[in-house]
C-alpha cells in the first residue's frame, strides 16, 4: 500500500524544519539529511506507519496554496497507472491563498499574504543565493498589483470550492481512497452566509466527498492538537504530528 | 431528454449578434443581460444548440453559452447550474451536454467593487455580464494588468487542463453524458512552443491525448476543431463565427456523432 499526502506547511513540517537547505528549496525529493530526517517526523509519516504503508509521498509546501495542492496532486495522480493500493490525504490551505506563474523565473509563485510569498522553481537545482533584489522587487511588484485589484474574498472561497470539488470527482472517478481535511474554515463560514450560490456549493461540497470527521466544518486539523503540542507559530511540534497521525488514522479505521 | 450547451460566441451567436442593441422604442438593450426579450429569444433560435435540440428532439435546450466567455465561466456558470439542478431534485442523467472549449488564454475576476459581478478577460478585450456605468475604465485597466503581469502560456494551459478534468469528472460521476468540442486545436499551440523535437512533440501530443481521454470528445480528439464541421468558405461569413447555415451544419455533424457513437443512449 502506499499514502500519498499533500498540503500546506502545516503537513511539511512548519517550524520546525527549514525550507531551504544548501541554498536549495526541500522539496520531498530532495536528498539530504535534514529533508530525511523532516520527512521521517511528519504526520505523514506516523500514519504511514500506522496504516502499515509501504511509501509514503507527501508533496506538501509549506505557503502552499489550494491551486498548487490541486495541481501538483494531479501531476502525481495523472503519472501513476494502479490505484487499487494507493490512499490519500488531502490536507486542503486556507482559501485566501493564490499561485501564479512566474515565467522569467520558471516557477510557481505561492502567495500567503500581501507580503508573504514563496517562489517553487521549476528547477530543483535552482540556487537561492542568487534572489537579487530585481529578483524580490519584480515579484513583490505583481502581488502588490494582485491585492490591489484581483483579491476578493468571495472568489478566493469561489475558487477553492472548485478546488476541492475537482479533486473530489477525480479521485472519486477513479474509486482511489481518499480523506479530505482543511487547515481552518474561517473564510468558508463568513461566505457561506452571504449568497444562495455560495451556501449550494457548500453544502455540496460537503455532503458530496469524503471529510475527516464526516463534516467539511468540521474538518479542521488545528482543534484536534492540545495547545502544548503547538508552536509558537501555531504549528504542530513532534508530538503534534504524532497526535494528528493518530486521529487520522482512527478516522481513516 | 434535455440538452444543455456551454461555450463562447461560436455557441452564442458571435457576429449575427451583437451585445449592443437598440430597440423599437429607442431603449438600450444589453443582450448578455436581456433574458426573455424578442432579440434573445431569436438569438436563442439561431445558434447550432437549438438545431441539435431539434434533432434530438430534446424537451428543453439551456444555452448558457456567452461570446467573450473564458473556459473558467464555462466551468462556474455549468456547475452552478448543475449543482442547483441536483438541490432542486432533477434527475441529471436525463440531460445530455455539450461543452465548446475556448482560448485558454481567456479568463474571469470577480470584481466586488464595480459590478459585483463577473468580468470577462480575453487577449485585447474585456466584458461585464452586469455592466455598470462607467465601470468599463476600471475593468478596461484591470484587463491590461492581468495581461501585461500574470498572463503566460504555462499558467493557461494549467487551467485548462483543472477546467477539463473539473467538468468532465463531474458529468462523469454524476452519469451526465457529454461531448466536448474545442474551439481550436487545443493542446497544438501548447504543444508547439514546448516541443524540442519531433520525437517530442509526439510524445506531448500523446501525453495531453491521455490526460483528457476519459472524457468524450467531438471525433475522439481534443485537437480536432469545431470549425471542421462547417464548410469553411460560406459558413464563416468574417472568417471567425459561423453563419445561420454554418449554425445549421454544426448541429448536423454533432448530431451524426452522437447518434454514431450512441452518447445518449443510457
Amino acid at each position: 500500500m502506499k499514502l500519498f499526502v499533500n498540503g500546506c506547511s502545516y503537513s511539511y513540517g512548519g517550524n520546525i524544519y527549514p525550507l531551504y537547505d544548501d541554498d536549495k528549496l526541500i522539496t520531498f525529493y530532495t536528498e539530504t539529511d535534514v529533508n530525511k530526517q523532516r520527512l521521517s517526523n511528519i504526520w505523514s509519516y506516523h500514519l504511514g506507519k500506522n496504516l502499515g504503508v509501504k511509501e509514503v509521498v507527501n508533496y506538501s509546501l509549506c505557503s502552499n496554496s489550494n491551486e498548487a495542492i490541486l495541481r501538483t496532486s494531479l501531476d502525481y495522480l495523472d503519472n501513476l497507472s494502479d490505484y487499487n493500493d494507493l490512499r490519500v490525504v488531502i490536507q486542503w490551505s486556507n482559501p485566501d491563498r493564490f499561485e501564479f506563474y512566474d515565467e522569467i523565473n520558471r516557477g510557481w509563485i505561492q502567495i500567503s499574504g500581501s507580503k508573504s510569498w514563496l517562489f517553487v522553481p521549476d528547477d530543483p537545482d535552482f540556487d537561492f543565493s542568487n534572489q537579487n533584489e530585481y529578483f524580490i522587487n519584480h515579484i513583490q511588484e505583481r502581488l502588490d498589483i494582485f491585492y490591489k485589484h484581483f483579491y476578493s474574498e468571495y472568489e478566493a472561497v469561489i475558487k477553492s470550492l472548485n478546488h476541492f470539488e475537482l479533486l473530489g470527482e477525480y479521485l472519486e472517478n477513479r474509486k482511489i481512497k481518499y480523506v479530505f481535511c482543511l487547515l481552518t474554515y474561517g473564510l468558508f463560514d463568513k461566505l457561506k452566509h452571504t449568497t444562495i450560490g455560495i451556501k449550494n456549493k457548500i453544502d455540496h461540497i460537503s455532503n458530496s466527498y469524503r471529510w475527516f470527521n464526516n463534516d467539511m466544518s468540521c474538518s479542521t486539523l488545528r482543534p484536534v492538537i492540545p495547545e502544548n503540542m503547538l508552536t509558537i507559530s501555531g504549528h504542530p511540534d513532534l508530538n503534534g504530528h504524532k497526535e494528528i497521525a493518530s486521529r487520522l488514522h482512527s478516522y481513516i479505521k | 431528454m434535455k440538452l444543455y450547451s456551454n461555450g463562447c460566441s461560436y455557441t452564442w451567436g458571435g457576429t449575427l449578434f451583437n451585445f449592443d442593441y437598440f430597440d423599437e422604442g429607442g431603449n438600450h438593450v444589453w443582450l448578455p443581460n436581456a433574458e426573455g426579450t424578442e432579440i434573445d429569444k431569436k438569438r436563442l433560435e439561431t445558434v447550432y444548440p437549438h438545431h441539435l435540440g431539434k434533432l434530438l428532439n430534446a424537451s428543453e435546450v439551456i444555452n448558457q453559452s456567452m461570446g467573450g466567455g473564458s473556459n473558467d465561466r464555462i466551468v462556474r456558470t455549468t456547475l452552478d447550474y448543475f449543482i442547483n439542478a441536483k438541490l432542486r431534485g432533477e434527475d441529471l442523467t436525463d440531460y445530455f451536454v455539450t461543452i465548446q472549449w475556448t482560448d485558454p488564454s481567456r479568463t474571469e475576476i470577480y470584481d466586488q467593487n464595480f459590478d459585483d459581478g463577473y468580468i470577462g478577460l480575453l487577449n485585447g478585450n474585456v466584458f461585464s455580464e452586469n455592466g455598470r456605468n462607467n465601470s468599463y475604465i476600471h475593468h478596461e485597466k484591470l484587463q491590461k494588468l492581468y495581461y501585461k503581469h500574470f498572463n503566460n502560456s504555462k499558467d493557461d494551459y494549467t487551467r485548462l487542463i483543472k477546467n477539463i478534468y473539473s467538468l468532465g469528472y463531474f458529468l462523469k460521476y454524476h452519469n451526465i453524458p457529454h461531448i466536448f468540442i474545442s474551439l481550436g486545436q487545443l493542446f497544438i499551440p501548447w504543444i508547439n512552443a514546448q516541443a524540442t523535437s519531433e520525437d517530442h512533440w509526439v510524445k506531448l501530443l500523446d501525453h495531453y491525448h491521455s490526460v483528457v481521454k476519459d472524457f468524450t470528445w467531438l471525433y475522439n480528439d481534443a485537437n480536432q476543431a469545431l470549425s471542421v464541421c462547417v464548410n469553411f468558405e460560406n459558413c464563416m461569413p468574417k472568417g471567425s463565427h459561423p453563419s445561420e447555415e454554418g449554425h445549421r451544419q454544426i448541429a448536423n455533424a454533432l448530431y451524426n456523432y452522437i447518434v454514431e457513437k450512441k452518447l445518449t443512449e443510457k
